[in-house]
């Protein structure tokens, strides 16, 4: 019993570090495009992140599901699997996402059908068929929380910068820089998050490091 | 003769101004993230060429039988991604009957050359600029083209910055996505745009 439960702890614990300290896009480089060139008002980054969800979710289960079948199976067929689901599930996708923002489809162009070839599904998929259906949930769930973190803060910045607005409402903010929105301003703006985001994690790495050697002495002293 | 400079000018623009990796961002996480080897990573070019040609030619054969259908802007990507997995699905099937050995050490370079935003884009592409069947192929394969264009770019780059002294938090990926944003930069000069006020 006990191992079960170190392993679901492990997995969880995991899972989690997707959302900050092992960030998909932020940290391992991961479906950049959509962020880069998507992601220049929050409406478009929400909009992107749900689309993310719907397709990278049930991909990474049918994943798990497609690793049950026999050896003789191969891999390049699972993977053909994998992909004509990404592409039926742009379908409910794009209807969802009209919800959110109706002219989304149309203002991103071939960028929001790009979301269903997504590297981190293609990246995952292989691992998850070694895993159970729930925790091949419990990653696609935490992978698109990554992604929806990474793409609110992104596109948070990116909108205030280049037309000073956010969700469409006018802000305080009187300067404006329109490269931002551009494909250079994406780049840089992302390079710079992703370093952020790394001392961030690195800080607190040190922080946790050096605690946990207080207590350990403390202990020993008392 | 016309056409001929046109094809010419349509390759150049792919390669140099519309740029796949600079201008568009297709094709970044291989490029950036997944870390194949410097032969791999040439070899993966090639194979992306092939793909991006064979599979805009495709799509622009395609694109006039489809004009007619219904709701066909929501529909066309999905029958891209779906020829893509059978194009796919036809090219692994040839390689496990005549070079089993070769698909078995090469099956992540090959899936990741078939389903990325640069062999989709280069089929997109193919609506939005109204190409017919000769300009998809050449337009396809200016994408693959550039994205070995941006490889060799990087490696450059990447030479540079090894000898120089950037700080722990940018080393790696937030240093080479700043200096592909200088690279893009650089190219949006080149052809002339002006930021709107």
């Amino acid at each position: 019993m006990r191992p079960e439960q170190n392993s679901a702890k492990r997995n969880l614990r995991k899972g989690l570090d997707l959302i900050f300290v092992h960030n998909p896009v932020l940290i391992t480089g991961l479906a950049l495009t959509p962020v880069i060139m998507g992601s220049f008002t929050v409406k478009n980054g929400m909009g992107l992140s749900l689309v993310f969800g719907m397709v990278t979710i049930p991909v990474l289960v049918l994943a798990s599901f497609l690793g049950m079948l026999p050896e003789k199976v191969p891999q390049y067929v699972r993977t053909i699997a994998c992909a004509v689901l990404a592409a039926v599930m742009l379908i409910p996708a794009r209807i969802l996402a009209g919800g959110i923002a109706p002219n989304l489809f149309d203002s991103l162009g071939m960028y929001f059908s790009m979301v269903a070839l997504n590297t981190v599904w293609l990246v995952c998929a292989p691992s998850c068929q070694k895993k159970k259906p729930q925790w091949a949930l419990w990653d696609g769930v935490c992978h698109s929380l990554g992604f929806l973190v990474c793409t609110f803060f992104i596109s948070s910045v990116r909108e205030l910068l280049a037309y000073g607005t956010f969700w469409g409402n006018s802000t305080v903010l009187s300067i404006k820089f329109p490269a931002a929105a551009y494909a250079f301003g994406g780049f840089i703006i992302v390079g710079v998050a992703a370093a952020v985001l790394r001392w961030g994690a690195d800080r607190t790495r040190d922080i946790t490091r050096l605690v946990r050697r207080q207590q350990k002495k403390w202990r020993m002293g008392r | 003769m016309n056409s001929l400079i046109g094809v010419f000018t349509l390759l150049l623009t792919a390669l140099t101004l519309q740029n796949a990796v600079f201008s568009r961002a297709l094709d970044i996480t291989p490029l950036l993230a997944i870390p194949f080897e410097k032969k791999s990573l040439r070899l993966f070019g090639l194979v992306l060429t092939g793909v991006s040609t064979i599979a805009s030619l495709l799509a622009g054969l395609l694109n006039p039988l489809m004009g007619s259908w219904k709701n066909v802007q929501y529909l066309r990507p999905v029958l891209y991604i779906i020829l893509l997995a059978v194009l796919y699905g036809i090219v692994c099937l040839v390689l496990d009957w005549k070079k089993r050995d070769w698909l078995r050490d090469h099956s992540a370079l090959l899936t990741a050359a078939f389903f990325n935003c640069a062999a989709y884009g280069a089929m997109a592409l193919t609506v939005y600029a109204g190409y017919n069947w000769l300009e998809s192929a050449v337009s396809g394969m200016g994408i693959g083209l550039s994205f070995l264009l941006a490889v060799f770019l990087l490696e450059q780059g990447k030479r540079c910055m090894s000898i120089c002294n950037i700080p722990k938090a940018f080393q790696g990926l937030p240093a080479e996505l700043v200096y592909v944003g200088l690279i893009s930069l650089s190219l949006y000069g080149l052809v002339g745009h002006q930021l709107a006020a």
